[in-house]
């Protein structure tokens, strides 16, 4: 058993590796879209900026509490599209009958897919990510706190993806909806917590777990309580296992369709 | 224990349907209708360990919906499969670990590495150690002269090169069952024949069983000792090859060239296939007339030359394919 998860560890590493060694093919490109994509993120740093021009805080948070909404979103999103980007073409894996060379290998099939790609600007989000929480708020303890939290937010993204993504399995073209979705998963990351209403909250700590993803991993790096880091750590381990059941139950329905056809 | 037990297997596929164009669409959206279709329909039929067995049928008559059966990639509507003693859909890693799948229409290695990097990740899949695995790459690497490509990007290969490497990726943990299917779709003779002589040294050295599914007869003939042919989901026949040939041998075809013009008229037992010229192109049902009654019906002393020959395996096979269409 326990050699078992070793092994599918170690295959989740090489695939990575080899992902990694993908991207590094064209240097000139990978490092081009990495600076874009933090030169993306900062831009939207102006849009507070102005805010707190004209006034000092939103809600009770400072321009450097707004920040760290952005720290947290945009490390997890980029850990989560580093290490697991395989999740985000499980629809085309589903649609096109890709998911045959998954199967036929003794290793666990979501484990293998998520791994199976990477997504080189990602390294953009994940850098501005760290970029934001040093420039803001800085300390030895925020930066170790910080590293475990995006570790924790990913897994949760992924899950999310995961769960959004096996709809494929039984309704085919659903990847509109799962984009539209996934979209409105990192608003709710990235905006703070207190400009939402009652109801729009509620749906955020369930629906659409934005607030476990960024909101409490922001309050803990604020200010750290052991109650919402076990919370954190519960809710995360409950998404990582509902992901595995809804994925697998979606499995059995799975068609592998001989597509060689051009257009999609 | 037998390599594979298959009992009135059984897969229906659903999928929708629509009326056509954009108002097809729109109606489908608010009416979906549903269409099934049953690609394998309760098949049973067992496999002895070492065997080849051709796996074979027209378009569409369920061969890759069994073998994705069989191999857990699908899962059956209906039905009971243990292959080597494993059902593969609840035990599907347990299975993969003892067999390997080719499929000639799709690819399992990463296109961006070379194939010497693709088998080491697939011994690293298979939990294999290194120095196994490079010891087992040098001997592929010597058998199809892999020299010349083993460091070049997939996506830079030939359909051939690739196929050869898809079959070395899958036998890199030395499966005791092996599934091809459609293996040498689309490649030239040469590599075919060297496909099917490493195929049947497999077989004879490491006691592989092979499952094999091809359109071309060649590769049926050559490599099988048994057949099964399914159609419409069904299996139609399932025997040796010796017997799916003699079955049908009573058929013989004559070829004459005459140094006149002579008129035939087809009689019982004896039917006129070509009649061009001074060439003459006979069918003759064994079990009615004999060779020699052809002949004499030819008259002897106007023959030229004459061939007589079996009914090719293409021929048999193809009228089984239509007499069994349904
Ligand atoms: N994913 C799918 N969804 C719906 N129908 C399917 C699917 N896969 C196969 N079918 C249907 O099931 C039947 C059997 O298909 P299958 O691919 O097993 O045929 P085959 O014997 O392998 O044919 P070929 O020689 O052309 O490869 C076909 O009628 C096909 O249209
Ligand atoms: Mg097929």
């Amino acid at each position: 058993m326990l050699t078992a998860v070793k092994n599918n560890f170690k295959i989740m590493f090489l695939s990575i590796k080899y992902n990694l060694m993908r991207c590094m093919e064209n240097n000139v490109a990978f490092m081009t879209s990495i600076i874009m994509m933090i030169f993306n993120n900062a831009s939207f740093i102006i849009q507070w900026l102005t805010i707190f021009a004209l006034k000092e805080t939103v809600g009770s948070y400072t321009l450097n509490d707004v920040m760290l909404f952005w720290a947290v979103s945009s490390g997890s999103f980029g850990l989560a599209h580093i290490l697991f980007n395989g999740i985000h073409k499980l629809p085309d894996y589903i649609e096109e009958g890709k998911l045959d060379a998954y199967l036929t290998m003794p290793k666990n099939v979501l484990c293998y897919v998520a791994t199976s790609s990477l997504e080189p600007s990602a390294f953009g989000d994940l850098i501005y990510g760290y970029l934001a929480l040093i420039i803001f708020n800085f300390s030895i303890k925020n930066i170790l706190l910080y590293t475990l939290l995006i570790i924790l937010g990913s897994l949760i993204f992924t899950s999310f993806a995961v769960i959004l993504n096996s709809i494929t399995f039984f309704i085919f073209r659903f990847s509109y909806v799962t984009e539209a979705l996934k979209e409105v998963f990192l608003n709710g990351c990235l905006y703070p917590d207190v400009i939402f209403k009652r109801a729009v909250k509620i749906i955020f700590f369930t629906l659409i777990p934005s607030a476990f993803a960024s909101w409490i991993p922001v309050h803990l790096l604020m200010n750290f309580s052991l109650n919402k880091f076990l919370i954190l750590i519960i809710f995360t381990i409950f998404i990582i296992i509902l992901a595995f059941i809804v994925f697998y139950r979606g499995l059995k329905n799975y068609s592998s369709s001989n597509l060689m056809g051009i257009r999609g | 224990m037998k390599a594979i037990e298959v009992k009135k297997l059984s897969k229906t596929f659903k999928s929708k349907t629509k009326e056509k164009g954009l108002k097809g669409s729109i109606k489908a959206i608010f009416k979906p209708k549903y269409q099934e279709k049953k690609a394998v329909n309760k098949i049973s039929f067992e496999v002895e360990k070492g065997e080849i067995l051709a796996f074979i049928g027209p378009n569409g008559a369920g061969k890759s919906t069994t073998i994705k059966m069989l191999t857990g990639i699908l899962f059956p509507t209906s039905g009971e499969i243990s292959v080597l003693g494993i059902n593969p859909h609840k035990e599907r890693k347990k299975l993969a670990y003892k067999i390997g799948t080719v499929f000639g229409q799709k690819e399992q290695l990463w296109i961006h590495l070379t194939p010497y990097d693709n088998f080491k990740f697939f011994g690293a899949i298979y939990d294999i150690p290194e120095k196994i695995v490079e010891r087992r790459i040098e001997e592929y690497k010597q058998i199809f002269e892999l020299d010349e490509f083993i460091n070049t990007p997939v996506r830079g290969l030939s359909l051939g090169q690739r196929m050869i490497c898809e079959i070395v990726a899958s036998l890199i943990h030395e499966p005791d069952i092996l599934f091809l299917d459609e293996p040498t779709i689309g490649l030239d003779p040469v590599i075919k024949e060297k496909i099917r002589v490493f195929i049947k040294r497999l077989n004879k050295e490491k006691k592989t069983t092979i499952f094999l599914t091809s359109h071309d007869v060649g590769d049926i003939e050559k490599l099988c000792k048994r057949v099964i042919i399914v159609n419409n989901g069904h299996i139609v026949l399932d025997d040796s090859m010796e017997n799916l040939k003699y079955h049908y041998l009573n058929k013989k075809i004559v070829e004459a060239k005459m140094n006149t013009k002579i008129n035939l008229d087809d009689v019982d037992g004896i039917s006129i296939l070509k009649d061009k010229d001074y060439n003459l192109k006979l069918e003759v049902d064994l079990t009615k007339k004999s060779i020699s009654d052809a002949i004499k019906l030819l008259d002897p002393d106007k023959i030229i030359d004459i061939n007589i020959s079996n009914t090719p395996l293409e021929t048999i096979i193809s009228n089984i394919y239509k007499e069994t269409k349904e």
